[in-house]
């Protein structure tokens, strides 16, 4: 009765439909400019991770602590000139390059393994290294072990979406042995179940578990970290691709922070050492001028930010040393001697230099 | 003497219904017999573990974080507020509509009042607790989250919930018990006032104007918290404003499908049935992930859909999901509605708009209350999935306060997902027994 | 006339414009979105790479994703893991739905109101949070797995999950005793039938229902011995290893993940299913109860033979929505670490941000399962239908 009016409304679909397609297919490469976007907000979104102590801590009430949180202060400083200029958002490891790219997180700062294929597959480009990792196993101190070796057989619990869960794979295979996988999408539950006989051992970041051991042992657990590296993760923070501008503002607050503390600026003395800047490294991190010439300026995020950003870093944050005695040092990972000591005291922190 | 005498027959009339009922042939004695011993048990354990070994001061420190959670102290004002215009609305369209006061339903309203502003009145006892603590171990020191160290004791310490229940009633509330007897007060009064009102005056226009104080105030509520940024919303009181918006705007979404749906208009009968298709056929949790980690894979539209807040976001994706279920519920009512409905009202004059807003809907709706109460409750329950997209929710923030205070948390799940399934149960027992009182009253058709 | 001719060709052109305009507005919007979907689903390169990390938390070992799996056999394998799920769950439910209904009519207020209870319990709370309770609280006050509960040799319930007898394959020929017994079955529902007809034809006693079996169990006992045993039985038990770790060894494991999965959607939707089976049993005209007892029937064969096939009419519909649900409901269980589809989806999305054409999978799987549900349903329902 009405096919004379489902004739032309249906060529009208056809019609928007075939328009749809052909006007739409201008699209390139669009290049993201997130450090205007933090500027308009007016703040800084970061994602972290919310129950690793010593790296990252989300309280219930919203505040938090640890490592990675002070690097999240450190760019809402330079930003902002304000560390407190930052709102937190958890990243699991099962969602975190999902958070970055949907830009629901402004940078993830979350013990992030660089690797090939992260950067390559994903949305992700990654700043300078904060922390140089390894993947280790924990076991009950109860067990009585002293090597990964003797884990044949053994039920072990790994956070699900991490590396850890290559690296073990990796690791037992090659040594033919044998070991069941308990996974969880977090530390807490991961946590009880270890506590609970749920799994024979805990396979992490090395840091990590040395973090979680500290706690573990206040609580009453006593546990210890087998000797063997499974394998290598640089931790660092991470941006999103085609970002320069913000990328720029991340690794250079890195670098930054390392050179400080190459050259001795504290967040004590920095105030002593912008006035009167001891040689021209320290004159251009601070962004002032050496023995009365004019300031430098670096240019770094396009002058959108303050040329003096280090000052704010330095001063309300601290340098790299002090950031990591602050928190890594206080769970127990001692620095002195580890691969996280400066290149001048045989450890791999070393940045490139700010001229 | 006649004391005794009036109790051996209750005794006895007890016995009798016993027998008749319970004991009356051998299989109902076997079943009787199981069921009590299991219930006995069950019961046994979980008032053992209610009163002797959970660890409710735990949930008593952090009820503010299961209510109402980073909320800013100072905007707690807020809350109160939408919470008294809830309150009112509910009991004045209670009583005018259902009229009589049923025990239960009061009880249990006050119960679920009680429950929902036990972590207002905590503000000071929060702030002053410090989330930063340290821990001497082995010569070292560590910084561990959010614990109360002042309030911690050893689990398993006699009745725990006297002592919880002392600690609630002696940390200070200021004007929050206050606040809490007045919201009491409205809530009865306006039962009580809603039935006066509805003999003195004809139902139906007490009825609109109810309606319309429900559509301007719930909204109302909403603009009263854009003055704390949303990253503050959280628990309880996250989900509470998920489900009331969400359920809000659905209901009117799904109308409109429901009524597209039914169209004499091929076109609009076909994208209503295609869009309630479509929506139905996925998960709301997959709705919700693709909702969050949605970026320009639909160009400039779906960039500018996922710039707007999450929490924004989830209301939307809420609204669109739960309209497709309630289209399909309110379909059914329109559908039983015969067709003399519609020829009456066309053949006295009205207009098509006329004809549905007085005549059609407020039947198909009356036919439809159990069904779409179902559909309420659900959407409240699914309020739960925000916390699978880092959301955080009351059950998030309930894996929250295991992790991170582990010192005195650690191993009281059972506590704190008692707590948790408490808030939601109540809420969706009391939507399903509303629904239920206003089935009775409105079950005008069976007359 | 003219007057009435006027109002037809306003009608007909006003209804010409709304449509035209409906349709091109949808039209639009479909469009949009089919083409956004189509300039991203012409990259498919993502689903050959390999997955990347182990996930063996499914209950059969053909499901379990490996390191080295292709992306798209990762996704496959999640499905294969959601239908695990529901499949048992949807089982399992029913059954005790089918109880718990009952129970909620029983005459015995006992019985009645803990039934009550039950539903009211269970329907009244969100499912992520039943999951959250088993997966974290009830499985951490489970025993230890040294300490060897259950029933030695056959069950083991630890907090590292349930050890299960299971089959086993034992040469490479098994795959043909399930062909051998799907045979088995055609013919003993040919020789079933057969009898049947006979049976009502001539009115001899031929025993159709025992020839089926002995027809069934005959060809099944001789494929099993001519293929030299393909399948056996495993029983789990715990053991030792040199270094000191318990672990299962025979049988099969259910993991937590799965069990919790498994247990929280079962009581969830046989809460539903109970107020189904109330329903449909209530409607059930009563007449029917006293006419049977009037023929001499007992209460059971009441009950099975004259009540539950007239209920099964009216449930059937609304039994259809419920497990379509429960089988949108199974993703949830990605929250308890269980390898169903979404978490294995997200990890690809997590691995190589291709969100679209992962979730227009998951779209598409959901839509294919629900519509299996629904054929089956409609099947029965159309078995059960008065003729």
């Amino acid at each position: 009765m009405d096919s004379y009016v489902r004739l032309p409304a249906g060529m009208v679909v056809v019609v928007a439909l075939l328009a749809m397609a052909a006007c739409g297919g201008n699209e390139g490469e669009v290049r993201e400019n997130t450090l205007d976007e933090i500027l308009d907000r007016g703040h800084l979104v970061c994602g972290i991770k919310a129950d690793t102590p010593g790296f990252g801590v989300l309280n219930p009430d919203g505040t938090a602590q640890g490592n990675d949180v002070e690097y999240c202060h450190a760019m809402a400083a330079a930003v902002f000139g304000d560390r407190n200029q930052v709102e937190f958002k958890e990243a699991t490891s099962a969602n975190r390059f999902e958070l970055l790219a949907s830009k629901e997180i402004d940078v993830l700062i979350r013990t992030t393994t660089w690797t090939a294929s992260r950067d390559t597959d994903l949305n992700v480009a990654f700043a300078p290294t904060t922390f140089y990792d390894g993947t280790g196993i924990m076991v009950k101190a109860s067990a009585g072990l002293s090597s990964v070796k003797e884990l044949d057989g053994a039920t072990i619990c790994i956070l699900d979406g991490t590396s850890t869960q290559g690296a073990v794979s990796d690791f037992f295979s090659e040594q033919g042995l044998t070991y069941s996988e308990l996974t969880f999408q977090a530390n807490p539950e991961l946590r009880g179940a270890f506590i609970n006989d749920q799994c024979d051992a805990w396979s992490s970041d090395k840091s990590q578990l040395g973090a979680h051991q500290f706690t573990l042992k206040a609580d009453g657990t006593d546990a210890v970290v087998l000797p063997e590296t499974l394998s290598k993760e640089p931790l660092g923070p991470s941006v999103r691709d085609y970002d320069s501008e913000w990328e720029d503002v991340v690794r250079w607050v890195v670098n930054g922070m390392i050179i400080a503390e190459e050259q001795g600026v504290t967040s004590d003395n920095m105030g002593q050492m912008a006035a009167n800047p001891p040689n021209n490294t320290v004159a251009r991190l601070l962004g002032v001028g050496f023995d009365g010439g004019p300031p430098t300026n670096l240019g770094i995020g396009h002058d959108k930010i303050a040329s003096t950003f280090m000052q704010s870093v330095i001063d309300q944050v601290g340098n790299y040393g002090e950031v990591y005695s602050l928190t890594l040092e206080q769970v127990g990972l001692t620095r002195a001697g580890s691969l996280n000591a400066s290149y001048l005291d045989g450890g791999l922190i070393y940045a490139p230099p700010m001229r | 003497m006649t004391t005794s005498a009036a109790y051996r027959s209750i005794v006895s009339s007890c016995l009798t219904w016993a027998r008749t009922n319970l004991f009356n042939s051998w299989r109902n004695s076997v079943l009787s017999l199981a069921t009590i011993a299991a219930g006995g048990i069950a019961g046994f354990l979980m008032l053992r573990f209610v009163l002797f070994q959970a660890n409710w001061g735990l949930v008593a420190i952090n009820r503010k974080l299961f209510f109402v959670g980073s909320y800013p102290a100072e905007d707690t004002f807020r809350i109160w507020i939408s919470l008294f215009i809830v309150v009112i609305l509910v009991a004045l369209t209670y009583g005018v509509w259902i009229g009589r006061l049923r025990p239960y339903i009061v009880a249990i309203g006050v119960v679920a009042v009680i429950t929902l502003t036990l972590g207002l009145g905590t503000d000071l006892h929060i702030q002053e607790g410090q989330y930063t603590q340290e821990i001497q171990s082995a010569g070292q020191t560590a910084i561990v989250s959010g614990v109360h160290r002042e309030l911690v004791w050893e689990r398993g310490w006699a009745p725990s919930w006297l002592y919880s229940l002392s600690l609630g009633l002696a940390i200070p509330f200021g004007t929050s018990w206050l606040l809490l007897a007045g919201l009491f007060a409205v809530l009865i009064g306006g039962a009580w006032a809603g039935r006066r009102l509805s003999r003195w005056r004809s139902n139906p226009i007490l009825l609109q104007a109810i309606g319309a104080a429900w559509v301007l105030l719930i909204p109302m509520i909403v603009l009263l918290q854009l003055g704390v940024s949303s990253s503050h919303w959280e628990s309880a009181f996250l989900d509470l404003l998920v489900f009331a918006v969400g359920g809000f705007f659905s209901f009117f979404i799904g109308l409109g499908l429901a009524l597209g749906r039914t169209s004499p208009y091929w076109t609009i009968r076909f994208s209503a049935v295609g869009y309630i298709e479509v929506v139905r056929a996925a998960p709301l949790l997959v709705w919700l992930l693709f909702a969050t980690f949605l970026d320009d894979e639909f160009g400039p539209i779906g960039e500018a859909f996922s710039n707007i807040d999450l929490v924004y976001r989830v209301m939307i994706v809420f609204a669109f999901f739960g309209g497709a279920y309630i289209a399909e519920v309110l379909r059914g009512g329109l559908q039983s509605i015969p067709r003399g409905q519609h020829e009456a009202s066309e053949a006295i004059g009205l207009s098509a708009a006329q004809k549905y807003i007085f005549i059609i809907l407020p039947q198909a709706i009356r036919a439809v209350i159990p069904a779409l109460t179902g559909r309420f409750i659900a959407l409240w329950k699914d309020t739960a999935l925000l916390a699978a997209i880092s959301l955080v929710n009351t059950l998030e923030k309930a894996k929250k306060i295991l992790g991170g205070q582990t010192d005195i948390a650690e191993g009281a799940f059972f506590e704190i997902y008692i707590v948790v399934g408490l808030i939601y149960w109540l809420v969706s027992y009391l939507l399903s027994r509303l629904g239920g009182a206003a089935e009775t009253r409105l079950a005008l058709g069976t007359r | 006339m003219q007057r009435m001719k006027d109002i037809r060709v306003k009608r007909r052109s006003r209804y010409l414009a709304v449509n035209l305009i409906v349709g091109a507005a949808s039209g639009i919007v479909v469009g949009y979105v089919g083409y956004s979907i189509a300039i991203n689903l012409f990259d498919f390169d993502f689903l050959f790479g390999p997955y990347g990390s182990p996930d063996r938390s499914s209950i059969f070992q053909f499901l379990d994703v490996e390191a080295s799996d292709p992306r798209w056999l990762g996704m496959l394998k999640g499905a294969g893991n959601t239908i695990a799920v529901v499949v048992f769950a949807i089982f399992l439910s029913s059954m005790l739905g089918l109880a718990v209904g009952v129970a909620r009519l029983s005459s015995n207020p006992m019985v009645n109101r803990l039934g009550k209870l039950y539903v009211d319990l269970f329907r009244n709370l969100p499912l992520l949070l039943i999951m959250f309770f088993f997966a974290f609280a009830v499985s951490r006050s489970l025993p230890k797995i040294e300490e060897r509960s259950g029933w030695s040799g056959l069950l083991y319930i630890s907090n590292r999950g349930l050890a299960i007898p299971w089959l086993e394959t034992a040469n490479s020929l098994w795959w043909l005793w399930p062909v051998a017994l799907l045979g088995a079955a055609t013919g003993a529902w040919l020789v079933r039938r057969s009898r049947a007809r006979r049976e009502a034809k001539t009115g001899e006693s031929l025993r159709p229902n025992v020839w089926g079996t002995a027809v069934f169990v005959l060809i099944g006992a001789v494929a099993y011995a001519a293929l030299l045993f393909p399948v056996r039985l495993t029983l789990p038990d715990v053991t030792q290893s040199a270094s000191g770790f318990f672990s299962y060894t025979g049988g099969n494991l259910l993991g937590l993940g799965y069990l919790s999965a498994l247990v929280s959607l079962t009581l969830y939707l046989s809460a539903y299913i109970a107020e189904i089976v109330r329903g449909s049993l209530q409607a059930v005209p009563h007449g029917q109860t006293e006419a049977s007892a009037s023929l001499g029937l007992s209460t059971y064969q009441r009950f099975s033979l004259i009540i539950l096939p007239q209920a099964l009419r009216i449930m059937i519909p609304s039994l259809n929505n419920e497990y379509q649900n429960a089988n949108k409901d199974s993703t949830l269980a990605h929250a308890i670490a269980y390898g169903e589809i979404v978490l294995i989806s997200n990890r690809i999305i997590n691995n190589t941000g291709n969100l679209l054409q992962t979730y227009l999978f998951i779209f598409f799987v959901f839509v294919i399962t629900n519509l299996i549900i629904s054929l089956i349903m409609n099947a029965i329902n159309r078995k059960v239908q008065i003729r």
